[in-house]
């Protein structure tokens, strides 16, 4: 009880220090009066008695000081003043000052900059109700992607089967066109979905109403809903309800407006109900993906679990239409959609730790070096009682600053590197809507945590360091504080520690980089800058225009008669693909060669194009003829493969007149007609992840007339002058089919190479400022530790060292370390660039990788170099007598 | 000769100064004096020096203190000894009572021959 009592009394007393320190003089004052009042009692004038009893007291502050040392705010205003002297410390030192805090804030801005898109992608939860028992349920048998394929016979199976969903709903993604007469067509995403999908994620329109049963039933009046984006963008925010539009050529009413921000589930502006109607009700059109709620407390493996039995059931009820190999999977969804992102959200917070941890053996180098340099300092206040703790609670807190002033720089970069980051996701990373990057709390308690961290790390071993001191060697007049070995070997070590960090940052930025380089250089024959390229998706589902082939023949047709006539055109095509961009596969069977089962027939990648196409994209034909009007009509089915494709089936033979079929993915399913090869091309990378051109084929749109293409249009001149009558070609042609992404295929290629070139890029930001903070911190070790050395430079110079000499003796040491730390990095690099192929942001390795990771460590090199002569230089140049007078 | 004065035995001043405000309230200045004449003066303690000590005691809940008059009419600040002081006092009175009988014993012993 009295010990809470005189608990109470000690922070009272701290809470009212002039009080405190009122008290404590009165008291001591009254004992003074008292004792010379004694004293003058016995006899003794009024002076000796006051000195007497100053006498009889003792050192009366020295108590006082004893009496505060007892007081609870005692360690505050230790620290106090410590951060006073520390501050004071900073403005005399500028420059290292400024190199701590710049190093220190790049390293913390880049890491809190990332960790917001950790924080976004990995550990936020999903931002929608019940997000976290939010599934999709999709077959990833075959393409491995969670994208589609189960069909609306499948969905009702799994409604009605399952015993661990508290709900169930179908989409299916395209892209339609939405038109009005007047406004222009335009190509948007959208999402078919069963009429329940807003209820199950308790998402109501903020305009109008949402899908009830009737709009989803067999003849129901098409209704649809617009994103909030797209009502602001393409209406201005208009009152749109009640409107009629055509969504894919089919007029349509607009029944509502979604929140802002809405896109579910990614990058989705339009959603109409999903019809079962026609071929959209049958099993054998797969292409919609389920989202479902699990039941509380229900776990994903119990889902799985169930989703295999309904499986199991399916399969024996309908043989033949269900393939036993199907893997129908729920996936909570961030592995769904953000599996690739947070694959790379890991690897770029990987590579930012290594900035960190650049910076942190950088700053801990720099003070370390200065810790040397203070010496003196540190033994005088140690011989004037400074305790150890207290003199390492001293540089902490000089640390501690300087980390936290690192911080705020930090927060700025970091502030800065979300923009950038937002800027990327938007035009590269297929988020979903409710991945933002921001600095929330959860951010800025990272960044603070790791600011103290940072500074507890590399500050606490140079305290330790420097505090362990010889007092009597270090003051003894005239004694040069000299490092010891082991702290030569402590800075040896984290000069060591930069140099193969940063190489490891270096290699990854080279080899992206390089890579991003060389696919540039792929397929030269194009003549990619004279290009126009544009999308054209055509409405082919059930009771729209182009649901026949032959309307689709004659579209084409039509168009590229009528792309070729535009005034200056030379070349007109339309093809499946564009060309380096990738193309779809799908197995073939060679005549005459022996029949392999489906799953080991080989693959061929093939592209369908108009006649003409070669000649646009400028590849040569070598043998043969190339494509007619005519190719491609029943009875004349042909193809024009590439030279690849024929050294490896027909070798030593001219591929000309030999026969080879497409087979289809499903085994009931018979196989195409036999193609006859008229002719042989140039060999061609279609596929920019493969080391060689791979074996293609080219078939003819009029033997399979896609739905969605591309359009090419080569000029002499600049190909977006071509760009408006294009559009208005296809306008005219058909006002309800939108020509989309008119670029010049250099742009089009460039969004493939998105990834390698921004993560280059980004990695090239970490390398560089890794490389920077090793210089900086190479130089001022090397500076630090010459400047230590001066006499004896001075005494060897005046004994006839050579200039030279000189340096090379500096040099040595700042080298073999240099030397050691980047051998090191380029192993650690070589794993590095390993672990970027694994995680497929590196397609492939640049010829001669090794070559130009060498290049790499050599110029790390030369920058390394180059610090350490600077200091070494200038020390030769102080003339040998005042070099002697220092100190 | 003067009488041997004798520094105050590190720990001990807390036991005097309890000890010398255990039978009334007194001022810092009572308290010197106070231990000065019982101990016939050969207990010498530096005035200033009991101060740290009483803040000390205060804050262990051993004594309070209070502002009060003195007799010469001077504000001064009066201590006065706990519950929890007296039973320490007890305390620390029992276990002194017991070392320096220890150690009278070990001084009073006879020298045996051969050690």
């Amino acid at each position: 009880m009295s010990r809470l009592k005189g608990w109470f009394l000690r922070v009272k007393r701290a809470a009212n220090p002039k009080a405190f320190e009122a008290q404590m003089a009165e008291e001591m004052r009254a004992h003074l009066e008292m004792e010379a009042a004694a004293h003058r009692a016995a006899g003794e004038d009024d002076l000796t008695a006051r000195r007497a009893a100053a006498v009889d007291f003792g050192p009366a502050e020295a108590y006082k000081e004893e009496i505060r040392d007892r007081r609870l705010s005692r360690p505050f205003a230790e620290m106090r003043l410590d951060a006073c002297q520390a501050l004071r410390l900073m403005r005399r030192h500028p420059g290292f000052s400024l190199a701590v805090i710049v190093t220190i804030g790049i390293a913390i801005g880049l890491n809190t900059a990332i960790f917001s898109a950790v924080n976004a992608i990995l550990l936020q939860p999903v931002g929608l109700p019940n997000g976290d028992r939010l599934v999709t349920v999709a077959d990833i048998s075959f393409h491995r992607t969670m994208r589609g394929e189960l069909s609306w016979p499948d969905y009702l199976a799994y409604r009605d089967r399952n015993q661990v969903f508290d709900g169930i709903e179908a989409g299916l993604q395209e892209s339609v066109s939405l038109g009005e007469n007047d406004l222009p067509t335009g190509q948007y995403n959208q999402m078919r979905v069963s009429t329940g999908l807003f209820d199950l994620i308790q998402t109501p329109p903020i305009l109008g109403r949402s899908f009830n049963h009737a709009d989803g039933r067999p003849g129901a009046e098409p209704v649809v809903l617009i994103s909030h984006d797209l009502w602001q963008s393409r209406y201005g925010g208009a009152d749109v309800v009640g409107r009629v539009v055509r969504v894919g050529g089919l007029p349509t009413t607009i029944i509502g407006v979604m929140p802002e921000d809405f896109k579910f589930p990614t990058d989705r502006d339009l959603w109409t109900p999903y019809v079962p109607e026609g071929v959209l009700g049958q099993r054998s059109l797969r292409e919609l993906t389920l989202f479902a709620l699990l039941k509380p407390g229900c776990t994903e493996a119990q889902a799985n679990q169930d989703l295999a039995r309904i499986n199991r059931e399916l399969v024996a009820e309908f043989p033949g239409e269900f393939d036993p190999k199907m893997i129908v999977l729920a996936r909570n969804l961030p592995a769904a959609y953000m599996r690739d992102a947070s694959n790379r959200t890991v690897l770029l917070f990987m590579a930012v730790g290594l900035v960190l941890a650049v910076a942190c053996a950088n700053v801990s180098n720099l003070t370390l070096s200065r810790g040397l340099a203070r010496q003196r300092e540190i033994s005088m206040r140690a011989a004037l009682g400074a305790s150890r703790s207290r003199l390492v609670r001293q540089l902490l807190l000089e640390s501690v600053l300087l980390g936290l002033a690192g911080g705020v720089l930090g927060l700025a970069l970091a502030w800065l590197g979300t923009r950038g980051l937002e800027l990327l996701a938007a035009t590269g990373a297929e988020l979903p809507y409710w991945v933002r990057f921001e600095i929330d709390p959860a951010v800025l308690l990272f960044l603070t945590l790791v600011s103290l961290l940072c500074s507890v790390l590399f500050g606490l071993l140079p305290a330790w360091r420097a505090t362990r001191v010889d007092l009597n060697a270090v003051l003894k007049i005239g004694a040069s504080p000299g490092a010891t070995a082991r702290e030569g070997r402590m800075v040896g070590v984290l000069t060591v520690l930069q140099f193969a960090l940063s190489v490891t940052l270096l290699s990854g930025a080279g080899m992206l980089w390089r890579s991003s380089q060389e696919l540039d250089d792929y397929n030269s024959m194009v003549p990619a800058a004279r290009i126009l390229t544009g999308s054209i998706k055509l409405p082919n589902k059930p009771g729209q225009t182009y649901v026949s082939a032959e309307a689709r023949r004659r579209f084409a047709t039509t168009l590229q008669t009528q792309l070729q006539a535009l005034p200056g055109a030379t070349h007109a095509s339309l093809a499946a693909e564009l060309p380096g961009l990738g193309a779809r596969r799908s197995p073939i069977e060679i005549e005459g060669a022996t029949a392999v089962p489906l799953d080991q027939a080989p693959r061929l990648s093939f592209i369908v194009q108009t006649p003409q196409h070669l000649e646009t994209i400028g590849v040569a034909l070598q043998v043969g003829r190339s494509f007619s009007p005519t190719d491609g009509r029943p009875g004349q089915e042909v193809a024009i493969v590439t030279a690849a494709f024929s050294r490896r089936y027909w070798p030593g033979e001219s591929a000309i007149g030999k026969r080879f079929r497409f087979l289809t993915g499903k085994r009931a399913v018979p196989p195409g007609p036999w193609l006859e090869v008229i002719g042989e091309c140039a060999d061609f990378l279609e596929n920019p992840t493969l080391p060689a051109p791979e074996p293609m084929a080219f078939v003819p749109f009029e033997q399979s007339p896609v739905a969605q293409f591309f359009i090419l249009l080569r000029t002499a001149g600049d190909p977006v002058g071509l760009a408006t009558a294009a559009r208005e070609t296809v306008q005219k042609l058909d006002p309800d089919v939108a020509l989309v992404q008119l670029q010049p295929l250099p742009e089009a290629l460039a969004e493939l190479r998105w990834s390698a070139r921004t993560f280059g890029l980004i990695f090239l930001i970490f390398a560089a400022a890794g490389l920077l903070t090793s210089a900086v911190g190479i130089y001022a070790t090397v500076a630090c530790a010459t400047t230590r050395r001066t006499r004896e430079i001075g005494i060897r110079m005046a004994l006839g060292a050579t200039a030279g000499q000189v340096v090379r003796l500096i040099l040595s040491r700042g080298l073999l370390q240099m030397i050691v730390g980047i051998a090191l990095g380029l192993w650690v690099g070589w794993q590095f660039v390993q672990l970027l192929r694994r995680t497929g942001l590196l397609f492939q390795l640049p010829s001669s990788a090794f070559g130009w990771m060498l290049a790499l460590a050599l110029f790390t090199m030369a920058i390394g170099f180059v610090a350490c002569l600077l200091p070494a230089r200038r020390a030769t140049r102080v003339p040998p007598t005042e070099a002697l007078r220092v100190e | 000769m003067p009488k041997e004065k004798a520094d105050v035995l590190q720990g001990t001043l807390d036991m005097l100064i309890l000890k010398a405000v255990q039978p009334a309230t007194m001022h810092g200045y009572g308290i010197s004096v106070r231990i000065r004449q019982i101990s016939r003066d050969v207990l010498q303690v530096e005035q200033g020096s009991l101060y740290p000590a009483l803040y000390r005691l205060e804050e262990q809940g051993w004594i309070t203190s209070e502002w009060g008059t003195s007799d010469n009419n001077r504000k001064a600040k009066f201590y006065s000894i706990t519950r929890t002081g007296r039973r320490q006092l007890e305390a620390e009175q029992a276990n002194w009572a017991r070392v320096s009988a220890a150690i009278n014993l070990v001084l009073d012993a006879e020298p045996e021959a051969g050690t």
